[in-house]
């Protein structure tokens, strides 16, 4: 074989091997995620410095798990590290605070709430912007608490989309929408995250945060 | 599919150009550094690459003369790098290190006494170490086209210096990236720079 006709299927090779390049997706659909505090609209997500966000999650009704598991459901919406979480020991030293029971009632006047409610539990996080509106007040809370008792009735399925609901409001999606197929819906019952979900997600981790969080 | 019709594709080659040869075993060990262009490239808000940082290199290669001026080779490579990841230009972290393996049948040809081409086709395999993002459902095998040039300084009988570029060209694409959304594979072009040493059998 000579090496003209070696060349020759070596650029055949080459040429079908090539063509175009890939084609990125658009990340739409989405919705509107930033909190409107008039006459400001708030955008946040953590910053890259702060990843892992350290979550402490009280050990109660099987909690920590749902909470690992929302947290691998979130990370699995992005593509290069934007999100990470981790659960520590410590609450003092936690960016996020998961407890298990209703939302304290000295808070409610105080702060932003972001309420879901899911039948059998439901679920709080409170968006605490008092000292400026351009600052997050860390630790983040989330409440979830069971409507029944849960030991006459299966809540995990509940406990386990609205803690991903609530974690999503701790990413930075601030609003609920108005699809029932987000996970972020109001009242939700999606048990995975929606396109849009995932979508809006990728798009705030790379908005321009104006809320910086603080201690 | 495409990955195995080009491997036995340079089989076919390399044995249909066959002449007998149990002799003149050509072993070739270089270390270098090779660099990649974007495995991603994406836009959010702006763009965003995730490109291979300079990648130390080893390549290990054996040799057989298959005619007057041509030998068969099987080549291996292997480097490890980090996984940067850009956003408008500016550093946005990293995907964790990758490696990259390739295994290629070749076949190196004479220019002068002390110059020589090569051509590559086989497969190229990512490893990357966090299993997250781009690469949380793995890497596929990509087929590899390669290319090379290498000089080498004799010593002694055996033994020659040898000085060594390598081309390659490959797609990439991940499942992780289909299902986000991307379509179609990243062209991908690394080219690397080695030095090292060659053992002949007399």
């Amino acid at each position: 074989m000579t090496v003209r006709r070696l060349l020759t299927v070596a650029a055949l090779s080459a040429g079908a091997l090539s063509c175009s390049d890939s084609t990125a997706p658009t990340h739409t659909p989405l919705y509107e995620w930033r909190l409107v505090v008039a006459p400001d609209t708030l955008s946040f997500h953590w910053p890259m410095s702060m990843l892992p966000v350290k979550i402490w999650v009280q050990d109660s009704l099987g909690m920590p798990a749902h909470v690992q598991d929302a947290i691998a459901t979130w990370r699995s919406a992005f593509l290069y590290g934007e999100y990470d979480a981790v659960l520590v020991s410590d609450s003092l030293s936690a960016d996020v605070v998961v407890r298990v029971g209703p939302l304290p009632v000295k808070a409610v006047a105080t702060v932003g709430q972001l309420h879901t409610m899911f039948p059998g539990c439901e679920g709080e996080t409170v968006v605490d912007t008092a000292a400026t509106r351009f600052q997050l007040q860390l630790p983040v809370r989330m409440y979830i608490h069971p409507k029944y008792d849960p030991a006459q009735t299966d809540l995990s399925e509940c406990f386990a989309i609205t803690t991903t609901h609530e974690l999503g409001h701790s990413l930075g999606l601030f609003q609920h929408t108005s699809d029932t197929l987000d996970i972020m819906y109001a009242q939700p019952q999606a048990t995975a995250l929606s396109v849009r979900d995932i979508n809006t997600a990728q798009v705030l981790s790379h908005w321009p945060a104006n809320m910086i969080p603080t201690r | 599919m495409q990955t195995f019709h080009i491997v036995a594709l340079a089989g076919v080659l390399a044995a249909g150009a066959a002449v007998p040869a149990a002799a003149q075993v050509r072993l070739t060990a270089l270390v270098g550094i090779t660099g990649s262009s974007a495995l991603v490239k994406d836009q959010v808000i702006e763009p965003i690459e995730v490109k291979p940082a300079l990648a130390p290199t080893l390549f290990l290669s054996a040799s057989l003369p298959v005619a007057k001026t041509l030998r068969a080779s099987l080549d291996l490579s292997y480097g490890t790098s980090t996984a940067n990841i850009t956003e408008g230009g500016s550093d946005a972290g990293d995907a964790g290190s990758l490696g990259a393996f390739t295994a290629a049948a070749s076949l190196v040809g004479a220019i002068s006494s002390r110059l020589s081409w090569r051509l590559s086709l086989g497969v190229l395999q990512y490893m990357p170490s966090d299993k997250q993002g781009i690469f949380a459902d793995g890497v596929p095998l990509a087929a590899l086209f390669g290319a090379g040039l290498d000089y080498q300084h004799p010593f002694s009988d055996r033994w020659s210096g040898v000085l060594g570029i390598r081309y390659d060209y490959h797609r990439f694409s991940t499942s992780a990236l289909e299902a986000a959304g991307f379509v179609g594979s990243q062209q991908v072009s690394r080219l690397g720079l080695a030095l090292g040493a060659s053992w002949t059998h007399p």
